[in-house]
């Protein structure tokens, strides 16, 4: 048994050396022009191997393929962000998607863009682009910077392209090649004939994008670049949109919401499919108002910035933000009125505000009612009634009605009307009601926009530098015995490059007649 | 040559330490989101302006510089906070003559709701009510109850978002008195 001389494998006794190395021998490498990339060299410190690590195009490749899984894994069910807002998001996957729902929420699927091992992802892919592109263009552009133009015979020799020559006149030959637009240099009785070498860059270039794009992913983590927030905002209430340093302020004039008709003929089908009135546009009239300085709390320092409109797909622009129509809650209620007969059969109204209600009451019929307690969003806890939150969507009222003779303590609700007495003299009812809508508004500032456009650019033009142009190079050496060598050589499409030097070699035989 | 490795090994060491730091932003950065700009000890505290709900006048927090003050954040519906209140209203008296304020901004709608909670508690310090979540959006309140101690000189003694441990009050209230 004897060993190969390149690999040092055992081979075979027929062969002088195994196939593959004498492949590699005959061929070099001319990725870079020949030159070991740095990286590929003996390992070191724990910093090398990092290195070595994202230098890899194969692992680039891992990464590159892990990360688009990821990516369409985010996108079978709707994210987070996109479900219904005031849905609770373990509820809505579970009822929606069943069991599949749960596990995409319980794994956090449903948040994938934002996890930590999604951005980890995104961060090591950038790590393998920047790395590898460093760890390639360095030594290439070296290489093709301070190219000779006189080459070793056996250089040439390993070049796909090779041609024997008799040439008498290279200048003859020269002009044909600088007819093709290669530019030509001459080292003694040598030429080197090269053109496009500006495409040996289109993945660099390519890459430069890429990593704008990334950046950009990164930047929208910054709120200064990317800030997106949901405001409830009800009927003529002004409230301010969260991180903005209290600058921003925005007023719900009029919340307007239109609905298809149920007695259509046309909808009545569907909207009975439905089972709940389904909206046909909802708009919000809307004030911005902008301040510097503001003290918290106070209302009187607000400048009126715009007064607007903001409809579904109609966002409002102001204040470098964007304001979207996204949302709404109809029929929370204002006020609630209640009927009360005195003694003689005389019956009057009460109507109390759910905002700011007073706390005593003359009717007409001579009655006088004083609010004692009031819940906004009443539930009964056991057997004590709390209120669940501060917003009027059920509201109750412990009323004491009196005549100046009986007091009568009630509690009164929209749905019912319990009397502490048991007895209910004045015959207290709800009989009326007002209501107001909430419209949900979206807030939102992008700035990283035009860096993931600068990106897409980038990467086009590299991509276009790339692929539509080639790097074309051919030596022409004078050999010793007076005859010339060609050696050529393209980083793609031989073929085509082949034949326009074959060509110019026949214009040049022909004696530069076509 | 072996300044050329050197300078490439430290070429390297830039680039990942770049790369590393980047992700540690990131990571960061993630871990956080969602959540609204909290404050912290040694921060000024932000200004505000109410109206008390008994007496109606105003109450601005950068008036009162020179005496302690504690914010604390409320609403009559929120069961935690309602746990505060008496351990709060016992604390008041004697601290006021040692020029520390109290002050409880509740989140309610009604004022007549707020009225009926300091009835039933009892409590003398002034209740302010919120002016649409303005002060709690100031303070990074998104959840109550919470309750800032404010130095003399107007910064953060301490900040505590949920509820308070009501054993560390007066410690809490001896470091803000001026």
């Amino acid at each position: 048994m004897r060993q190969c001389p390149v690999c040092k494998k055992e081979k075979q006794q027929s062969e002088e050396c195994c196939s593959q190395c004498e492949e590699q021998q005959r061929n070099w490498d001319m990725r870079y022009d020949g030159a070991i990339r740095k990286s590929q060299q003996q390992k070191k410190t724990i910093i090398d191997t990092i290195w070595r690590f994202f230098s890899s195009v194969r692992n680039g490749m891992y990464i590159l393929i892990v990360t688009l899984l990821a990516t369409a894994l985010g996108t079978i069910l709707p994210q987070r962000a996109y479900i219904p807002p005031g849905t609770i998001p373990e509820e809505f996957y579970a009822s929606q998607y069943g069991l599949f729902g749960r596990l995409y929420h319980y794994f956090r699927f449903d948040m994938l863009y934002s996890s930590w091992w999604y951005m980890t992802l995104l961060g090591l892919l950038g790590a393998s682009i920047l790395i590898s592109s460093i760890d390639r263009f360095f030594p290439l552009y070296r290489a093709l910077k301070k190219q000779p133009i006189k080459r070793h015979v056996s250089f040439l020799r390993h070049q796909k392209y090779i041609r024997e020559l008799d040439v008498q006149a290279p200048a003859l030959l020269v002009k044909e090649m600088t007819d093709k637009r290669y530019r030509v240099r001459q080292d003694g009785e040598d030429f080197l004939a090269e053109k496009n070498r500006f495409a040996r860059w289109g993945p660099y270039v390519n890459h430069i994008g890429l990593l704008f794009i990334l950046t950009a992913a990164f930047l929208r983590l910054f709120p200064f670049f990317y800030q997106d927030s949901f405001l409830w905002i009800r009927d003529e209430e002004i409230a301010v949109v969260p991180n903005t340093n209290q600058s921003l302020f925005i007023k719900n004039e009029r919340f307007l919401v239109d609905t298809y008709n149920a007695d259509d003929p046309k909808f009545r089908e569907a909207i009975k499919l439905e089972g709940r009135t389904i909206p046909k546009s909802f708009t919000t009239d809307i004030s911005i108002f902008q301040t510097e300085k503001h003290v918290a709390g106070d209302m009187a320092d607000l400048d009126l910035l715009l007064q607007t409109q903001v409809g579904v797909n109609h966002p409002v622009k102001a204040a470098g933000y964007t304001i979207y129509q996204s949302g709404y809650q109809l029929n929370e209620l204002s006020s609630l009125t209640f009927r009360a007969i005195n003694e003689a059969g005389q019956a009057a109204d009460i109507t109390i505000d759910t905002k700011n209600p007073d706390t005593e009451y003359q009717l007409e019929n001579g009655l006088r009612a004083v609010l004692v307690d009031y819940y906004p969003d009443y539930q009964l806890d056991g057997d004590k009634v709390i209120t669940v939150s501060k917003f009027p969507r059920n509201p109750a009222f412990v009323l004491e009605i009196t005549d100046g003779e009986h007091t009568e303590s009630v509690f009164a609700a929209l749905d019912e009307v319990v009397s502490e007495t048991g007895s209910n003299r004045y015959n207290i009812s709800a009989v009326d009601f007002e209501t107001h809508h909430v419209t949900g508004l979206s807030v939102k500032r992008d700035r990283t926009l035009p860096v993931f456009l600068l990106g897409g650019i980038i990467f086009m033009i590299g991509l276009i530098q790339g692929l539509y142009w080639q790097h074309r190079r051919l030596w022409l050496h004078k050999q010793q015995d007076g005859t010339y060598l060609l050696a050529g050589h393209t980083n793609k499409h031989t073929s085509s490059f082949e034949k326009e030097a074959d060509r110019m070699l026949d214009n040049y035989r022909k004696g530069g007649e076509y | 040559m072996n300044s050329l490795k050197k300078r490439r090994f430290l070429i390297r060491l830039f680039v990942l330490t770049v790369l590393a730091c980047v992700l540690l932003t990131a990571g960061w950065k993630l871990l956080n989101e969602g959540k609204t700009h909290k404050l912290e000890a040694g921060e000024k505290a932000p200004d505000f302006v109410l109206e008390d709900i008994q007496s109606g006048e105003e109450f601005k927090l950068s008036e009162l510089k020179g005496k302690g003050v504690l914010v604390n954040f409320w609403a009559t519906y929120c069961e935690p906070c309602k746990q505060e209140m008496p351990v709060f209203e016992e604390a008041a008296p004697t601290y006021e003559k040692q020029n520390v304020i109290f002050a409880a901004i509740s989140a309610d709608q009604s004022s007549l709701v707020i009225n009926r909670f300091r009835d039933h508690y009892d409590l003398s310090f002034p209740l302010l009510k919120d002016n649409g979540n303005q002060v709690m959006e100031a303070y990074g309140v998104d959840a109550l109850p919470a309750t800032f101690f404010i130095r003399a000189d107007g910064t953060l003694s301490r900040t505590v978002y949920g509820p308070l441990q009501t054993e560390k009050l007066e410690k809490y209230l001896d470091e803000i008195v001026p």
